[in-house]
This record gives C-alpha cells, structure tokens and sequence, in this order.
C-alpha cells in the first residue's frame, strides 16, 4: 500500500461535556502539514487521536489507509514527538535513543547502525553520553525528534515543536523537518505562525475544535489580500485606533507610532495597503470567526 | 496570615487529601485490629506503639509530593515566599492532624475503661510517632523520592521488631516496656531530623 | 524485543538507589536473624537429654493438659490471644469476665485459682526465665491436668463458654482444639525426627527453610517498593506519552519491566542463601551425610518466588491503576496482617502470603505439610500471573483512552 495519505472524516471527541474536536473533515497529503491554532483549540487532542493515544468519540481516521481503531498498525507508521517530550533521567542520549528504537521493533544490528546516524543528523553526535537530566531544552526537542524517525515512519507528528527554543535551534529545527518530510507525512501543530510560513505549504487552522480553514499558505493569504494597511500614528491616538480596528503590528518611534492593520476598507487617508504575511491573515481569520461566532 | 491559611489550605486539597483519606481508613479500621476496652498501661502502649505508630509515616512522609515535579519545585522557589516556610505549613498540618489522632486513640482507650496515665502515654506515642515519621520526612526530603521515604520509614519499623537492642534511645515500642527515658533524645532527633531535612533539601538542589 | 527491553530494565534497575537499599536491607534483615551458624540442633539426640523439643499431639488429655495450661498463663496475664479477622487483636476482660473465666478452671481442673497460680509459679521458676530457650523449654513442659472424670466433650463445652466472652477467633475453639497441641518429644520421637532430618533434609534442607521463613517475612513487603518505583518512573520523567506511541505492545513494555524486576529481586534472595548454606553443606559432610547441594534453588524457587512475584504483580497493578503510591500501603497492610495472623510459627500454611516455618528441623512435620505449601504457592504463582494479565489488559486501555479508570475519578473531581 503506498498510499501516503490521512483521512479525517466527520470526527468529533468530548471530554464528558466538553467538546474538543468538533465534526471536522481534513484530508492531508504526504509532504510538511501545518497544523495552526490557538492555545486549547483541539491540536493536541487531534494529534492524540492520529497518534492512537486517545479514542475518538465518533468519525472516521485512516492513515494510509488503516482505519485508526487497528492501532497496531497505525503505531508501526507512526513516530510522535509529544509537546513535552522527555526521557528517563539517568539516560544518555545514545541510551535513550536506542531504548526507544527497541519499543520501535528495530533489531540490534539496525539501531547500532541508526541510532549514531541519527543522534549525528540531529546534532547531537558530540553528546551522545550526555545525560537527559543535563539537556537543555533544545537538546531535548532534537533528542525527540530523532526518536520520532528513527524508525522510517510513513506519518511523523510532532506537537508544539519549536516552543522554548532559541532562534538559532528553531530554524535548524525547521529545516531538519522540512528535510524528512520529503517522502513522507509530517504534521505540525503550532500557535507560532512563523513556524507554519517558513516550512508548511498546506494548512489548517483550528479554533475550537472546529475547521476554520483548510488550503495552501498563499490562498490564506489570498483572503486578506488588499486588506492589510499601515499607518504612521501618534501615540495618543493608538488606544482609540486598536479599539476601532485589527492591529496585526505597532511600532513604536517616540511620540509616533507605525502600526499594521487589517480592516476591510481603507481606513483612514494616510493608511497605505501594504503586504500581508500569514500572521495578518491568521488574526483576521481568528477575529472573523469570533464575529461570526458572535453574531450567532 | 491570610496568605499561610490559603497556602496550607491549597495544599491540603490538592496533595494532602488522599493521604488523609488513607490516615482516616488506617484509623477505622483499628477495630479489627486493635482492642480498647479495660487495657492496662501497657497494652494501651501497645495499641498506640505497634499500631498507631504508622499513622506518622502516613501523614509526615509525602509532605515534599508537589516539589517531585522539579519544575514545580523551580517554580516556587522563584516566589517570594521561601520554601522552608511552605514546609513548615505543611508540618504543622500534620503535626495537627498527629495530635488529633492520639488524642481520639487516647480517648478511645479511656472510654474503654482502660488504666493508663493519660498525659504520659500522650506525650510518648506522640513523641514516637512525630520521631518515625520525621525519618520518612528526613529520606524523601533529602533524596527527593517519596518511596524512599516510606521505605526506609516502614523498614525502621520492622527492623524494631527484630533488632530493636541496637537501636538504644531510638527504639521504637519502649513504653510497652514501661520505658519513658526515650522521651526526651528521640523528640530531640526527630527535630533535629526535620530541620536538617529541609536545610540539606534546599543545600542539595542550590548545588546542581 | 523483550529480550533486549528486559535487559536495558534490568540495567536501570541496577541504577536505582531504591534497589541498592532493597539489597542492603534484605542482606542485613537475614544476617541479623540467620548470622550465627547454629548446629548444635544438629546433633543425633542422646539418651537421657533433658529435652528433645516438642512435637504435636491430637491426643485428647494431651489437649486438655496443654490448652488448659494457656488458658490459665492467658488469664493471668489477663491477655488473650485472638485472630477474628486473621489479624492479632489482644483482648482484656473486667472483673466480673475474668472471675467467670477462673471459675471455669477451677471447675476443669478441680482446683482452686490460688493453687493453680502456685504450682505455675513454681513451674516457671525452676528454669532461667531470661534466657529465650529457659523460657521457651518451660512453655513447652508446664501443663495444667484436668480433674479425674471431666470428659472431653464437656471440657469442650466449657471452653466454647470461654470463647463467648473473648469474643471470636481465640486460641479456646473447636478449630483450635481440634488442631492439636505441641507436647515434649520422647527420646525415640527425637531420633525419629533426626533420622528423616538425615534422609529427607539431608541437613540443608532444614536450613534453607529457615532461611526462606525468615526471608518471606521482609519479602513480603521490600518488593513493592520496587514495582512501585518503576511504574512511577514513567509519570515522573514524563515518557508515558512517548512510550505509548511506540509499537511495542502492553506484554513488551510491562511484561519485561515486571521480569526485570522479579528477576533483579530475586538475585539477591539466591546468593544470600547460597552463601548461608554453604557452613551447612561443609557441617553435613563432617557428620558423614551427603548435603541436598541444591537445596538453597529448591526452597528459594517455591517459598520465595511466588512470593516476590505476587507482590510486584500486585504493586504493578495497582500502581499503573492509580498512579500513585498507594500500593505501598495495601501492601504494609497485607504483609502486616499475614505475619500477625493466626497461623503458626512453623506449618499451617493455609493461604498465608507470609510461609512460616520457624524452626530447624520439623522435618517430619513439614514433609506432612508439604502439600499444603506447594498448594499455597500454586495459589500466588496463579495469583500473580494474573494480575500481570490484567496489567496488561489494564496499561493497554490507559494507553488507548488517555487517562485511567481511577484518573477520570479522581482527578476530574477537582
């Protein structure tokens, strides 16, 4: 079966009243798939459900064509790096690494020859020994990342991953990412929208355990396209424009003010349209579904 | 003032309750075990001793849970209120809840028309029982492991019921010897146990 | 996979402080109650010791001699002995209670209390009351005759009286009665027991039982500590989430952690009393028998495994149920109350996790009880196997649901 592919269909999962994923339809292909949302929209727990660490309350999942409910299956093609992964203290990396590999079902003579290749590609070659107790939080990420692909997985998760690390380490992150996810499927879930940009040409947005939209950065884009202005203001005035308006961005030089903002007609005269960038178009979509949502 | 009753307080829902909830069991079950009727001054220390003993592990052991989450344990110490402080709370609420349950066993003993000197065999299961749990206290305070600390703790006292000639003082069951010289060195130790728990607790973390 | 999983958790067990103390203190528990080499029971009886120990007997003036005897060491002590739920419980009576129970001996042995507690009086003073083995010899021989012409059934009446006021489990009922008493040896039963000590212990066998007595009482709570240990290990170093996702199934990852550490438990438990049998070994040899060699594998595998293999089971069920330490005190709880309960020091194994055998020798008595304990063993291997069993079935739903039965019990509550 060399379809590399997930489908989602109609899936919905409550915590006792709470409803965190709501009816939702997505359909991902194989390549770098961002998954992008607020904090507490349902991300993690749509994750959970692909990863078979939560069983979902209704719908349909396949990954590459296995139906999720043979979680045997699934958990063979699976490599997930969870929002706070961590590992047995007392481990080294080299150690923990090849632990993992095991609970993977790789035999002895593959992971002596994988678990160096991969701790060398994640950087972390120099560190082998190096406890786990002992890691900085980047090292951490990378250790778990290693663990997550160690195994040739056909769909890698990862949660949240770049939270807490220094500019440097997430753009290497990134690009480690974009490398694996040539041949295969690696979703992404971040409330960062940086991450997404950089890396992702197919996104989701999540809000509420519901689908805001689904489709390629640049038709996101596309929606807030000649909606997007910047203004020089004074200072004083700022507190009445962002009360009147999305402002995506402020910059601060003495008694004036640049901002960026988001509003359906030109503002005011002096406002020039200016470029937008998905964080402009994830605000707007964000601010349009809680209109939406309260004009309900 | 208002801030230590609500620190304790939090504590006491978010941690403590289960442990509790556990003490409470522990105690009502004493009367599969345990008689209380018409007992002379040793059976009751018996009662107290051998029985009731545990209920110090139970309650002075798991003081340190929510700090085994190191991050917690950052966190808090990043407060202004220091963590010996928070400690200190949390020890008192158990030396509370100690209090109660000897003074309830006592007066059960009394009610069953038993002989005893009320105030000494107090002050004694008090004083024992304070000493083995400020032991759990002591190991999981300063190896950061709760398990540790009911180990070494329950070990203690079955290690009493067998070896208890090498332990001196520190002996546990000498009331129902009609022993009370204990009194005062083992109330000293388990003092000195809690305080050099938390002190060395906090020395151990400053140097990693 | 299980292999090498088993031996990575073998390997962090090796690194755990919990494990080098359970080591310490099992050494240390079992040289402080085995550390003498004892062979002077070992010697073939003479004729015209002083005594030869003692021996049960179902005899029923025997019965009446000795229960009579403790009723009346009870009564004066005003403590009795009882075990209603299979756990000790001490009861003291008031005065009119007591004036009844004395009346009743008066009654059986046609005495009155005055004499009764003279001759007894006399009775233990005649042997060195500080010394363990005096005080123990004096227990053994000091017995109380019933009056000429009680009959059994009516003694047996009078002490279902007595059981009334103690209230139920005492040492007076028909259960009791009807198990027998301990009654001094003969020289000719001496020679009988030394003679199956020879051909059925081949002196080894004597030891490693004493060895496993001694051992099951402290190994019926240290492996708890253990288990719990490694399935909190997951929760404090924040990997269930990882390890879940992992193909290995329940049986890999608990199946092999539950080995490692029933195999790391175990180690310790096999050298120590390989090492304490050998002075019994070399002592065999000098008295010209051929030692059973394997007998520290033998005993150690049956009274000791299933026992080790129990606790954990039990630990590693109940731990990845609730998540927390509660194991621990179930645990101190049934070990607790296994010790204490009415079983005897040597024998009458029943379902006791604790198996006592409290003696060198015995032999005969062990070998008639022997079934009873291989019964009793059978029942934790079984017992264990099947908490393991629902380990897994249990660590699988947790790892398919997100949370565990007791999880959306209690920790939603809050």
């Amino acid at each position: 079966m060399s379809n590399t592919r997930i489908e989602i269909k109609d899936l919905s999962k409550n915590f006792g009243k709470k409803q965190a994923l709501n009816h939702v339809n997505l359909e991902i292909e194989q390549g770098m798939f961002g998954l992008l949302g607020p904090n507490g929209a349902g991300k993690t727990t749509l994750m959970k459900v692909l990863t078979t660490l939560t069983k979902k309350s209704s719908g349909e999942v396949k990954l590459c064509g296995i139906p999720v409910e043979q979680y045997n299956d699934v958990r063979k093609m699976i490599g997930y790096l969870p929002q706070d992964f961590s590992m047995y203290g007392t481990m080294g990396a080299y150690e923990a690494l090849d632990y993992l590999a095991v609970l993977s079902g790789m035999g002895k003579k593959e992971r002596a020859k994988k678990v160096p290749e991969m701790l060398e590609k994640v950087n972390l070659g120099d560190q082998h020994k190096t406890k786990v107790k002992a890691m900085s939080g980047g090292m951490k990420r990378r250790l778990g990342i290693a663990q997550a692909i160690i195994h040739n997985p056909k769909v890698i998760v990862v949660d949240e991953p770049t939270a807490g690390l220094d500019p440097e380490e997430r753009v290497r992150f990134r690009n480690l990412l974009c490398e694996i996810a040539k041949d295969r499927i690696v979703i992404l879930s971040t409330h960062i929208v940086g991450d997404i940009e950089a890396t992702c040409e197919n996104i989701a947005v999540l809000n509420h355990g519901e689908i805001l939209f689904r489709g390629t950065v640049s038709q996101l884009l596309e929606a807030v396209k000649g909606k997007v202005y910047t203004m020089e203001i004074s200072s004083m005035e700022l507190p009445m424009v962002k009360e009147q308006f999305l402002v995506t961005g402020i910059l601060n030089s003495g008694s004036m003010a640049t901002i960026k903002m988001i509003a359906e007609e030109p503002p005011m005269k002096k406002a020039k349209l200016a470029g937008p960038d998905v964080e402009d178009a994830y605000m707007y979509l964000m601010n349009h579904a809680s209109a939406l949502k309260g004009r309900e | 003032m208002e801030r230590y009753l609500s620190i304790g307080g939090s504590f006491l829902r978010r941690q403590y309750a289960p442990h509790l909830l556990v003490t409470l069991l522990f105690c009502g079950m004493s009367g599969f075990f345990v008689s209380f009727r018409n007992l002379d001054a040793f059976q009751a220390a018996k009662v107290m001793e051998m029985y009731v003993a545990f209920v110090g592990i139970l309650l002075m052991t798991p003081l340190f849970l929510p700090e085994q989450n190191q991050e917690i344990w950052l966190l808090e110490k990043s407060k202004a209120m220091p963590l010996w402080k928070q400690y200190l709370i949390r020890l008192l609420i158990a030396a509370m809840f100690l209090i109660i349950v000897v003074t309830v066993f006592c007066q059960m003993m009394k009610q069953g028309n038993s002989q005893f000197d009320g105030k000494e065999l107090w002050c004694g299961s008090l004083c024992e029982i304070f000493f083995l749990g400020s032991i759990g206290f002591f190991v999981s305070g300063i190896t950061n492991q709760i398990v540790l600390g009911y180990m070494v703790s329950v070990v203690y006292y079955f290690a009493n019921i067998g070896a208890s000639k090498y332990l001196g003082e520190f002996a546990l069951f000498q009331m129902m010897r009609g022993d009370y010289d204990f009194l005062v060195p083992m109330i000293l130790t388990a003092f000195f146990l809690v305080t050099s728990g938390i002190v060395l607790r906090e020395r151990t973390w400053k140097k990693r | 996979m299980f292999g090498t999983l088993f031996q990575k958790e073998c390997k962090q067990i090796l690194r755990s402080m919990v494990y080098y103390l359970y080591v310490v203190i099992f050494v240390m528990f079992l040289s402080s109650q085995l550390g003498e080499v004892v062979t002077a029971d070992l010697e073939r009886p003479e004729p015209g010791q002083e005594s030869y120990g003692s021996v049960s007997s179902h005899e029923e003036s025997a019965v009446m001699e000795k229960v009579l005897a403790g009723l009346v060491l009870e009564t004066y002590r005003n403590s009795y002995a009882t075990y209603p739920m299979g756990f000790y419980r001490g009861v003291t009576l008031n005065e009119t209670e007591l004036a009844e129970v004395t009346s009743i001996i008066e009654y059986c042995t046609g005495k009155n209390w005055e004499e009764i507690l003279k001759s007894m009086e006399e009775h233990f003073s005649q042997s060195d009351q500080s010394a363990i083995e005096g005080a123990m010899q004096a227990q053994i021989t000091y017995s109380v005759a019933p009056k000429d012409g009680l009959s059994y059934e009516e003694f047996c009446e009078k002490m279902e009286k007595i059981c009334k006021m103690i209230g139920a489990g005492s040492s007076y009922t028909q259960k009791h009665l009807d198990a027998g008493v301990g009654v001094p040896m003969t020289y000719e039963q001496a020679v009988d027991e030394f003679e199956a000590l020879c051909e059925k212990d081949r002196i080894t066998g004597a030891i490693a039982r004493l060895f496993c007595d001694y051992a099951g009482i402290i190994l019926a709570i240290l492996p708890v500590f253990l288990g719990v240990t490694r399935c909190l290990r997951d929760k404090r170093a924040k990997v269930s989430q990882v390890v879940f996702s992992h193909e290995a199934s329940a049986v890999q990852i608990v199946g092999s952690r539950y080995l490692a550490n029933v195999c790391m438990a175990f180690l310790p438990v096999v050298i120590t009393i390989f090492v304490m049998q050998m002075p019994y070994q070399y002592h065999a040899k000098t008295m010209g028998i051929g030692p059973d060699v394997f007998a520290f594998l033998k005993y150690s595998v049956i009274w000791l495994l299933p026992e080790i293999m129990i606790v954990l089971a039990v630990s590693f069920f109940i731990t990845e149920l609730t998540e927390n330490v509660i194991s621990i005190f179930v645990q101190v709880f049934w070990a607790i109350g296994s010790l204490f309960s009415g079983g005897s020091l040597h024998g009458g194994f029943g379902l006791h996790l604790v198996a006592r055998w409290n003696m060198l020798g015995g032999t005969n008595e062990f070998w008639n009880q022997r079934q009873e304990l291989l019964l009793n063993r059978g029942y934790y291997f079984i017992g264990a196997i099947l908490f393991l069993g629902l380990t897994f079935i249990f660590y699988e739903k947790k790892r398919r649901e997100g949370e565990t039965v007791y999880g959306k019990i209690f920790k939603h509550r809050r």
